[in-house]
């Protein structure tokens, strides 16, 4: 008829909610399913036996490279945990040497502080009206 | 994310047209997010690193205002996932809106764990590593007073600090998504319960837990999600600003850390299975947490829809503190969306710095 317009909804808005909605149920289907005993009794040995795997690997991985003079896992892990100690060694070094020398220190920072003074804007609309 | 529904239009003829025009774009588009290409740069805010011990990082971000608030905030971030999600990208960063507020904003970035951090425990954190960046950040600024914000188990570990040290300088607190009552916590619960999940050998064969196996372990919560994200990304690529946000959102979930083994432990054994921070119970370094000895204000933001932190085993964190002021709200939102990208931009942000303002003099 004639003034009367006709809008057309666009047909990819009706998949999309049908997207919505199907990632809600579907969500909430496998909420379910993957809170049952048996689920999470599955899901954990799997980790388990994933677990055992690495670890039997790592076993055997540390006796072929000590046999070929190889450093290992455990050799990093401990070589890591010495440099970790020297940091550490070395952090408290500086701090010494900063509380020491507070000229030094102070003047590695350039950037002027802003004052503390700030007001929240509630504060300076009433700070206005009196 | 959702998708933007097309606006009705006059004819059919509109309505293709301009899916044509859509689906163009979209292979151009889908070809840069394939490739990788145009990655986005995220943790951009500038600042300074002025603390550093191990893996451990306390930033002090470049104030973007003339003059700021007396009382310096301090971000906790969980040990599970990486920072930046806090300062994802300008315009969308939390700490950049904190820092245009007016606040004197540090974080305290955990790193990653390395193989010899394994034996890091909730004592190394909460006794040792934030009460030496609190100290760190009242020489910097000169004030005693330290406001934390803490995010989801940033929160939990600002939580334990507090009911730990007598009289600490804690001078308001802001929990995010932050689970207290871990019978609460539903799937998570589930799967590590005590019948069937030995932990001991886990952490013993494993040391540091992969992150492979937390972002599994997320992924399972929804598993649906994945597969619509990418229909919905698909579906997007026209919209630059939506393809920006995925990549930002979906860089982060994918950025996994390993969580140290030993306070793996603590946490599955006190908090998912004993409950023990809820009962009164939880001892950290020989010393019984008392959540009552926290009595600055505190804030605790929850998320309508957090899968991860559900409100079960939010809600009742107010009601452990000693604090007289507490104020518990519930927002709309995920887990994530609750403090980052456009839903916390309009929502949680404004919500924290309308009540942080005033408090922060």
């Amino acid at each position: 008829m004639a003034g009367e317009e006709t809008s057309t909804q666009n047909p990819l808005d009706l998949w999309r909610q049908f997207l919505t909605d199907s990632e809600r149920q579907w969500n909430a289907f496998f909420k379910d399913v993957l809170g049952t005993d048996t689920v999470a009794t599955a899901m954990n040995t799997w980790v388990e036996a994933s677990v055992t795997v690495q670890r039997m690997m790592a076993d055997q991985l540390e006796r072929l490279y000590g046999a070929f003079n190889i450093p290992t896992h455990s050799d990093l892990v401990a070589l890591g945990e010495r440099m970790k100690s020297i940091e550490e060694t070395l952090a408290r070094l500086e701090a010494a040497m900063a509380a020491t020398s507070p000229e030094a220190a102070s003047r590695l920072r350039t950037r002027a502080k802003p004052a503390r003074t700030k007001r929240p804007p509630s504060a300076v609309a009433n700070g206005a009206k009196s | 994310m959702t998708t933007e529904a097309a606006p009705q239009t006059g004819n059919i003829g509109d309505v293709v047209r301009k899916e044509v025009e859509r689906t163009i774009q979209r292979s151009v588009r889908g070809i840069d997010v394939l490739l990788g290409r145009d990655e986005p740069d995220v943790g951009m805010t500038p600042k300074d690193v002025v603390y550093r011990r191990g893996t451990l990082q306390l930033y002090h971000y470049h104030p973007m205002s003339d003059e700021v608030y007396r009382i310096p905030v301090v971000l906790v971030m969980s040990l599970i996932s990486k920072p930046y999600i806090l300062d994802l990208t300008p315009g969308v960063s939390f700490v950049e809106f904190l820092l245009r507020n007016g606040y004197d904003v540090f974080m305290i970035d955990w790193g990653v764990p390395r193989p010899e951090d394994a034996k890091l425990r909730l004592e190394d954190y909460t006794l040792d590593f934030i009460p030496e960046c609190i100290e760190k950040i009242q020489e910097e600024t000169g004030e005693k007073d330290v406001s934390f914000v803490g995010y989801c188990m940033g929160g939990l570990l600002s939580l334990i600090y507090g009911g730990l040290v007598e009289d600490a300088p804690m001078a308001n607190l802001v929990t995010i998504a932050t689970p207290v009552n871990f019978e609460g916590m539903g799937l998570f619960r589930q799967w590590m319960d005590k019948r069937w999940f030995d932990v001991d050998r886990v952490v013993d064969s494993l040391g540091n837990i992969p992150p492979e196996l937390i972002y599994r372990s997320f992924e399972l919560l929804r598993p649906a999600d994945r597969l619509v994200a990418y229909v919905r990304l698909w579906d997007n690529l026209w919209n630059d600003q939506y393809v920006k946000h995925y990549r930002l959102f979906n860089k982060w979930t994918s950025d996994q850390i390993p969580f140290p083994g030993e306070c793996f432990r603590q946490t599955t054994k006190d908090l998912m299975w004993e409950n023990k921070l809820m009962k009164g119970t939880l001892e950290v370094g020989g010393k019984r947490v008392d959540l009552q000895r926290i009595t600055c204000p505190v804030l605790n933001a929850m998320a309508q829809h957090d899968h991860i932190a559900p409100y079960d085993s939010t809600n009742q964190l107010t009601q452990l503190v000693g604090s007289e002021e507490k104020e518990d709200v519930v927002l709309k939102g995920g887990h994530v969306s609750l403090v980052a990208g456009m839903n916390a931009v309009v929502r949680l942000w404004p919500k924290v710095n309308e009540w942080l303002s005033v408090r922060s003099v």
